[in-house]
């Protein structure tokens, strides 16, 4: 192989002590001696760098600038004195791998358009990811994503722009560019070349062989030093004024102004300033100048130096523009984040920023520039997800549904269940994923580090535990829950009220998985703030998809299944004590139980167990206790017909059963409550049967027909499966969802329901005492949850709320 | 008038008075009313009191027990209240009054007989003239490009409006205007989030858009006590309102198809305006480069008025949704384009001006430039520009300003020419031409605010005052030697420089490299005295006039001093020194010359350095 020559050039700024362990490494690199060269540009250190560059390293080209002309210039500088075909910037405080420059240089050589490579850059031992990855938001900013990951980033792909502390570019196309902006002084000048290189229709690589290890530094603290923040601003809004092209500039540059000043108070606010003494009805203002932070007045200055040099730097632009081969529209998927919202790890006065953001990117047709990309979302379950190995939960079901749902349409989809759910379990994979696990108290941070476009939430009680978000928030609503806490005995009405408000309040978009959810939960909207519920909601009917269980000739004896987590809302013994009755009266069938208690929380079952165990008496009746989803699903394949009967009551009347869907997915014909809302979809297909399941007589006729006349499964089975492909489909229901997510908005008024809105009648009913049984197993779950220390803090809540019950 | 007018044809109207302890205003106002000769059972009036704390409605009780009065429990504002009115009152027309306001007779009847003369008059507005009634107070509204509107000729005699025909104008003061009560409601009113100031001029500009027209009536006369209302508001909250209403308006009215640009050269002007604030406060910017000394303190101390427009723009922010939504529906009923309305804006490229000091001058410079790159100045090219031209005489150059100014209105723009005279006793001034003393051309300046200013230069620099606008000297003489210090101390003061001929230009070219004129083009034209080069002169002027239409300010070095006068000698200490050239320089200098216009050029260029090594001695 010929190997180019490559100039590597290393910036100084009083970094002596960072030299020996750089340039050592230089020279131990495997590469053919006489194609390289390496360069020290030396800033005018005050340290002694150049006499000990000269001493120490004889080899070594030193460059001295007169000043400190600071980042950019000083490696344009390194740039012209360069002899290499290539030429590599390389940060002083960082070591590189022997084989890094080959590395680097390959995928140059192997494909004509990629001109410029991004070393993969990890801490000091290798450890921790430092640099793999990058991206920005439409105005500009860049995200340093994955920072303190474990690397396991092996892939080569394409980057919007390589970090300007270890990266490759053909020098002649790196200086006709225009090369690093030397008035950015510093910060990202890298970004704005990886730009403008894409624009002149070239790409940027990631090379995860091409190995830097750079010595990490304090991160900086944005609120101390408020002389970066000059330059992050400025030299955002100068990249952004070049880098787009007429039309797009049009949008974002008003909408990113609007931004700034919106930054600016924000940090002013930070710093404790008060806009409200400003507005004319106020009278608490007599000083004439106020105290404000210097962060605040930072973006003024960024501003305002843009507005001073405007002419120059659309001249610049000007240039930029003319060398355009790539556009727009072509280069947005490059962006990573573009709608992503800036934060200062404020939170209230991040979510505030937020709240701004998503409303005027929106409002100024930005969002919709960026509509057609992927997003990243994160769906929190609330529940076990069904991962290989794992048992089925409805809402565990549900989330991993509405993620493939999303992954469907194009979306990276990150998965996070609570860390409970996976005590006493292993498994790899996605939504295993450690550092995505939640627990009470520590949602946001697994938001924080998912780093989303958007969060979809499962379940109002996830949801509540989310202090803050900056990004829009989706609630998924798989049940009413409130009402299946009453028959859980879960907490006391009113904390159980008030926890559904706030709950509710974060969510920006509702979502709920049938028309009468919808109707139940308007109400509910309305209270924890929504002004416009019926626009900020929709229906996402219960559905799957994804690979189709193939439909197999169903031989043998007519086989009835019943799946499930046994819960307490739900009593469908007076159908299957029927159906047993029948079989055993007919002498023909079988019924198959497959459930059990759920599988991490403590919830009481005992009615459930009485019912399981005077059933399996019966030698038509087998109970299997809950199994992974492939394996429920080749049981249910083998099965002939679904028997999903409870009795009536305000919860089972709002529920949208997941398992039932499942039933028609597998083809079985579902013998179901005639109440429900999924019976106005099987009952007019024909793929089942709806009855009153507190109609003896009915399911009597129905069993005994099904029993003597099996032939009639066939039609039903075909309509079953016909009604799940058909509507119960994730990539029609998706819909709603994947629209908002394209086009996301943070809702307006933020309520805080601390107290909810109205008092609560007093519970008419005293909630039932729980069992010892009961007690003893969420004892358990508290102590897998968090130690002792969390089951002593909800133990003595439980003794508090007992007391003042008896008072 | 013979016979009374038919009583049909006399709509009924109601006069609104929004009173905030007014009680000292209400007497003259009041009385001015009952004085009216529209006819009396035709005129309604109705006082809606904001919450007033002083004596003023027991007063309005003792002593217009007629008059209707609707009471507030707070201060709802201006724009709120006046709303209020509109939808208490029946009339068909209705007619807004300040309380600090007294009216002419005549006033409402003018009003009324303007309104019924054309169906798509929507609104008329007063001509408002000094308490006294001799100097304008309001009797043209105007607007530039994001928002903030101004009083054009304030403080100038009252003759130049009264008398004068109805005029077109975007907005009619909401001080003194009559308006049809139910367009008034369809349109929305008064936008209520304004509070106060440029309510009227959002309702005006909205009022085009939908189709309509707003004249103002010269024969309908107000008059206004100066004094402060808003006075007792801090300054920096008066600031808020300017700043976000100024910003609103535009927001919700700027056409779709040029809102963006607009829209960012007004908010990257706004952030120089807030700046501009925090140098006045003297804040200590330096701090702020980076690589500066880090101070331990992480706060500072900075004025309010700098700090209001982080208020004013975080409210439209934070209100952007709603703002949005009204946008939406104001374009929906958009019946005309902005450009048919731009001419009504009059002064687009107005540079706001806040306390006439050096700060502003940089303001200016930001103005123009952030204007021109962001490519708003174009939009507004075809508006006529206001131009005041001075000159020692109208006879200076043979006639030469004369000869301008008059080519200038042949363009379509109104000029103004400006000339000196030691008497005490100024002749009558028309549009076209005033002669005053040259101590009295700051205060005109002032009064009159051009778009452009032009200087006729001749034997000496004229004084200059400080100034904003795009400046153009005319350096009308024939090439003089020895006068060049006087060119200099001119041209430090120009954004553009006509010469009358060529050879001059020429002859000039070392002045206009060190006065930093580098783009020849465009800082310069050669117009040429109508006996001289007669060919040139269309050319010229054709230059001077895309100069008016896309102006410019340069920024003028900060090492120039105070504006030189006649009366300060021009010395060769104040000349940037000259480094001597070598000979090989001097002869590339003279290849140069000779490719750029032959010989003669050269022998002017030669003889030229000749001259200014001597006369260095």
């Amino acid at each position: 192989m010929d190997w180019p020559t490559i100039s590597v050039v290393v910036l100084n700024y009083n970094g002596k002590h960072h030299l020996q362990a750089c340039l050592t490494s230089l020279l131990a690199l495997d590469y053919p001696a006489e194609q390289h060269e390496i360069l020290v540009v030396d800033n005018a250190s005050a340290d002694g760098s150049a006499d000990f560059v000269r001493e120490q390293f004889p080899t070594v080209r030193l460059i001295q600038n007169q000043e400190n002309i600071g980042f950019a210039a000083g490696n344009n500088r390194g740039a012209q004195e360069a002899r290499g075909r290539y030429v590599v910037f390389l940060n002083n405080d960082t070591r590189v791998d022997s084989q890094f420059l080959r590395e680097l240089v390959k995928p140059c050589l192997a494909q004509p358009d990629v001109v410029c490579t991004a070393a993969k850059i990890l801490d000091w031992d290798g450890q921790r990811v430092d640099f793999v990855s990058s991206a920005m938001n439409f105005h500009a900013f860049a995200f340093q994503r994955n920072i303190g990951d474990q690397d396991t980033y092996h892939e080569q792909r394409p980057l919007l722009f390589a970090c300007g502390g270890a990266m490759l570019i053909q020098r002649d196309i790196f200086l006709d560019s225009g090369g690093f902006d030397e008035d950015y002084f510093i910060y990202f000048e890298d970004l704005d070349l990886g730009w403008r290189l894409w624009l002149m229709g070239f790409r940027v690589m990631f090379v995860p062989t091409a190995m830097v290890y750079h010595r990490l530094h304090a991160t900086m603290n944005a609120f101390s030093d408020f002389r970066k923040w000059v330059l992050f601003e400025r030299n955002a809004l100068i990249t952004l004024l070049k880098n787009y092209g007429e039309e797009s500039l049009d949008k974002t540059l008003p909408t990113a102004l609007l931004l700034m000043f919106k930054r600016a108070a924000r940090f002013m606010r930070a710093g404790g300033w008060n806009p409200q003494s400003y507005y004319i009805r106020d009278h608490s203002a007599t000083a004439y100048t106020d105290s404000v932070n210097r962060s605040g007045l930072a973006v003024i200055v960024a501003a305002e130096e843009v507005a001073d040099n405007l002419s120059k730097v659309y001249e610049k632009r000007a240039r930029v523009q003319s060398l355009r081969r790539r556009s727009d529209a072509d280069i947005f998927a490059m962006l990573g984040q573009p709608l992503r919202s800036h934060t200062i790890l404020y939170p209230d006065l991040d979510e505030d920023y937020a709240r701004a953001h998503y409303a005027i990117t929106r409002l100024m047709g930005v969002t919709s520039m960026f509509q057609n990309l992927p997003r990243r979302v994160l769906v929190i379950s609330s529940d076990l997800l069904p991962l290989p190995g794992f048992p089925t939960t409805g809402a565990g079901l549900r989330a991993w549904s509405i993620g493939q749902g999303l992954r469907a349409r194009g979306h990276e989809v990150l998965f996070s269940m609570p860390k409970a759910a996976m005590v006493g379990r292993s498994a790899s994979g996605e939504g295993c994923i450690a550092d995505l696990l939640w627990e009470q108290g520590q949602l946001d941070e697994v938001v924080a580090r998912a780093g989303p476009d958007v969060v979809v939430a499962c379940g109002w009680s996830t949801l509540a535990h989310l202090q803050h978000a900056t990004v829009p928030v989706v609630l998924d609503q798989h049940g009413p829950h409130l009402l299946e806490r009453g028959f859980q005995k879960h907490l006391d009405e009113s904390t159980n009220t008030a926890e559904k408000l706030r709950g509710l309040s974060k969510a920006d978009f509702f979502t709920c998985a049938g028309e009468r959810q919808r109707r139940y939960f308007l109400p509910w909207l309305q209270r924890a703030g929504f002004e416009d519920p019926e626009g900020d909601s929709a229906v996402m009917p219960v559905s799957l998809g994804g690979q189709w269980p193939a439909v197999e000739r169903r031989d043998g004896e007519t086989t009835f299944v019943y799946g499930g987590v046994f819960l307490p809302w739900q009593d469908p013994s007076l159908a299957l004590t029927t159906l047993v009755e029948r079989m055993e009266a007919l002498g023909r069938g079988r019924l198959r139980i497959f459930g059990g208690e759920h599988p991490f929380i403590p919830i009481d079952t005992q009615s459930f167990q009485q019912l399981k165990e005077r059933l399996a008496k019966s030698r038509r009746v087998e109970v299997s206790p809950m199994l992974p989803r492939e394996a429920l699903l080749a049981e249910y394949q083998k099965a002939h017909v679904a028997i999903d009967l409870m009795k009536r009551n305000p919860e089972r009347e709002l529920a949208f059963t997941t398992r039932t869907v499942e039933y028609l997915w597998c083809g079985l014909p579902v013998i179901y409550n005639n109440y429900a809302e999924l019976a106005d979809y099987i009952g007019p297909a024909n793929a089942g049967w709806c009855l009153d399941p507190e109609d003896r007589s009915a399911m009597v006729t129905v069993f005994d027909e099904i029993l003597l006349h099996p032939n009639i499964l066939t039609e039903r089975s075909r309509r079953a499966r016909q009604i799940a492909e058909e509507r119960l489909n994730w990539s029609e229901s998706i819909e709603p969802l994947d629209q908002f997510i394209r086009m996301p908005y943070k809702r307006r008024v933020p309520v805080q329901t601390q107290t909810p809105v109205a008092p609560e009648p007093a519970p008419t009913s005293v909630p039932r005492a729980k069992g010892v049984r009961q007690l003893a197993g969420e004892a358990l779950f508290h102590y897998r949850r968090g130690g002792v220390k969390t089951m002593s803090v909800e133990t003595i809540g439980f003794l508090r709320r007992q007391l003042a019950q008896r008072r | 008038m013979n016979r009374p007018t038919p009583l049909e044809t006399v709509p009924d109207i109601t006069v609104i008075i929004v009173n905030y302890n007014g009680r000292d205003y209400l007497p003259d106002c009041l009385q001015s009313l009952a004085e009216q000769d529209y006819p009396r059972e035709r005129l309604h009036i109705l006082v809606v009191d904001n919450g007033s704390t002083d004596a003023s409605l027991g007063w309005l009780a003792d002593h217009y027990p007629q008059v209707a009065v609707r009471t507030l429990e707070r201060n709802h504002g201006f724009a709120e209240a006046n709303n209020i009115g509109a939808r208490e009152a029946t009339t068909p027309l209705i007619a807004f009054l300040n309380n600090d306001m007294r009216v002419h007779a005549h006033w409402l009847s003018a009003l009324a007989a303007q309104l019924q003369t054309a169906p798509d008059l929507a609104a008329v507005g007063s001509t408002i003239l000094s308490w006294d009634g001799e100097r304008i107070d309001f009797a043209q509204g105007v607007m530039n490009y994001y928002g903030m509107a101004y009083q054009r000729d304030a403080g100038r005699p009252a003759e130049l409006y009264v008398g004068a025909a109805p005029r077109e104008v975007l907005f009619a003061c909401g001080g003194a205007m009559l308006i049809d009560r139910k367009l008034f409601a369809e349109c929305g009113g008064f936008d209520e989030n304004y509070f106060a100031y440029f309510e009227d001029v959002d309702l005006g500009w909205r009022l085009w858009l939908m189709g309509y027209r707003v004249v103002t009536v010269p024969a309908a006369v107000a008059y206004h006590r100066v004094h402060g209302t808003g006075g007792r508001v801090p300054f920096f909250q008066r600031l808020v309102l300017y700043e976000r209403n100024a910003l609103r308006t535009l927001f919700k009215n700027a056409d779709e198809k040029h809102f963006w640009r607009v829209f960012s050269a007004a908010l990257l002007l706004a952030f120089k305006r807030q700046e501009r604030w925090l140098k006045l406060g003297g804040w200590p910017e330096a701090e702020f480069r980076f690589g500066a000394a880090v101070g331990d303190d992480l706060t500072l101390k900075a004025n309010r008025e700098a700090l209001a427009l982080t208020a004013a723009v975080g409210d439209v922010v934070d209100g952007i949704v709603e703002l949005g939504a009204l946008r939406a529906k104001i374009q929906a009923s958009r019946r005309r384009s902005d450009e048919e309305i731009f001419r009504l804006f009059t002064e687009p490229l107005r540079t706001h001006i806040i306390q006439h000091t050096e700060l502003d001058e940089a303001y200016a410079v930001s103005h123009f430039a952030v204007s021109e790159a962001t490519g708003v100045t174009s939009l507004f090219a075809s508006v006529p520009r206001r131009i005041l031209w001075f000159a020692d005489s109208t006879d200076a150059a043979g006639g030469r300003p004369k000869q301008i100014a008059n080519d200038l209105r042949g363009l379509g723009h109104e000029v103004t020419l400006v000339t000196s005279t030691s008497t005490d006793v100024p002749t009558s001034p028309t549009a076209e031409q005033v002669t005053c003393r040259e101590t009295e051309w700051s205060k005109l300046l002032q009064n009159v605010n051009p778009d452009i200013i032009g200087v006729s230069v001749e034997k000496r620099v004229p004084p200059f005052p400080r100034c904003y606008q795009p400046t153009v000297i005319d350096w009308g003489g024939a090439p003089q030697i020895g006068a060049s210090d006087v060119l200099g101390a001119s041209l430090r003061q120009a954004d553009f420089v006509v010469f009358s001929s060529e050879a001059q230009r020429i002859h000039y070219a070392d002045w206009l490299d060190r006065a930093g004129f580098n783009d020849r083009n465009r800082q310069t034209a050669v117009i040429g005295s109508t006996t001289d080069q007669p060919v040139v002169v269309a050319d010229g002027l054709a230059q001077l006039d895309y100069f008016c239409r896309f102006p410019r300010r340069r920024v003028r070095s900060a090492a120039q001093g105070p504006p030189l006068t006649a009366t300060q000698p021009p010395s060769a200490a104040t000349a940037p020194p000259v480094a001597r050239k070598s000979a090989r320089q001097l002869a590339r200098e003279a290849a140069l010359h000779y490719r750029r216009g032959g010989l003669r050029t050269l022998t002017i260029e030669t003889l030229g350095f000749i001259v200014r090594q001597i006369s260095r001695g």
